[in-house]
């Protein structure tokens, strides 16, 4: 199985097979819960999103075509960030805690307090973007993936994503314009 | 060569590091980095926000991937339960109201007819000697 591509697992997914299933959570999970923490700021908003989008997974794979003209992990990250901007318009207030950071052992307290406002700031900032702006710099920038994956799972042309990117990261340069001096 | 000004426009959409750069135009702004003074003034002005940005941790999911699988599993089969015990009744659901329009058009239909026979058997009764009367009258001027 470990050999296996997504789609193959996703068909025996859709035959019942649980631990296909399982398999492809598996590989997926870690950048679906960074995808969706950042679009949304926290981790906890994160594991539901991901939790509904692997629901859709399982329902979706008995009617999954595999004429290999659909890819898997396109039409995830399409789901993700569908989901992520639809709770982001019910609860639009970006958490306070952010996402919860990996305590820092070599800094001293005034140090981790200094730095976890920084990231605060940092994400409050990516929060503030429009939803296609985020999910641009989400898609691109953080999790590295292609333009024509990104214009894929956005459903825009490989120009509007690049305008997206550059829009996004003037308005995050502006609004972190401080941080970046100090 | 790649223009300087296309350079910028990569710097402006996916920041410094080549890794994120267009695989197409990667080989041919990294030459123009190599002999630019400006380009490498313009990706060292970019790596600022860069830096800022990489400051923010990657979520890392506490739930592990069988729970998570398991989990959405079990919901499916929840809701599958729960559409299956909540009958499929096609048009049967309009049964009710159309009952009760059926009843209110026999009741209405039977007030109505025994309405009409009240006022035509009113109407029987009624004196018309007034109505001749009258006619009389108009006769008379003529």
């Amino acid at each position: 199985m470990a050999e296996d591509g997504d789609e193959a697992l996703l068909l025996a997914a859709g035959q019942g097979d649980r631990d296909a299933f399982g398999a492809l959570v598996g590989r997926h999970l870690g950048r679906a819960v960074a995808i969706a923490g950042r679009m949304l700021g926290s981790r906890a908003d994160a594991e539901e999103v991901a939790q509904e989008a692997f629901l859709r997974v399982w329902q979706k794979a008995p009617a999954w075509q595999a004429d290999g003209t659909a890819k898997f992990s396109t039409w995830l990250h399409r789901v993700l960030v569908n989901l992520c901007i639809d709770r982001k318009r019910r609860r639009p207030m970006v958490p306070i805690d952010a996402i919860e950071e990996p305590a820092d052992e070599a800094a001293d307290g005034f140090d981790r307090v200094a730095q976890q406002e920084r990231q605060g700031r940092i994400a409050r900032a990516l929060a503030e973007l429009p939803d296609r702006q985020r999910a641009a710099v989400v898609l691109s920038y953080y999790e590295g993936l292609s333009n024509g994956a990104v214009a894929e799972a956005l459903d825009i042309s490989v120009g509007a994503v690049e305008s997206l990117l550059v829009r996004a990261r003037r308005g995050l340069a502006s609004a972190l314009a401080d941080l970046r001096t100090s | 060569m790649m223009k300087l000004e296309r350079f910028s426009e990569i710097l402006a959409a996916y920041g410094a590091d080549p890794e994120h750069w267009p695989a197409t135009e990667r080989s041919a702004a990294e030459t123009l980095l190599a002999a630019s003074a400006e380009a490498r003034a313009a990706l060292a002005d970019t790596r600022g926000l860069d830096r800022l940005l990489d400051a923010l941790p990657r979520p890392v999911p506490a739930l592990d991937a069988g729970v998570v699988a398991a989990r959405a599993i079990a919901r499916s089969q929840g809701l599958a339960a729960g559409r299956a015990a909540t009958p499929r009744r096609g048009w049967l659901w309009l049964a009710p109201s159309l009952a009760g329009l059926a009843g209110a058009a026999v009741m209405g239909f039977f007030i109505g007819w025994s309405e009409i026979d009240a006022a035509v058997a009113a109407h029987q009764d009624t004196d018309y000697s007034g109505y001749v009367a009258s006619l009389d009258v108009e006769e008379d001027l003529l």
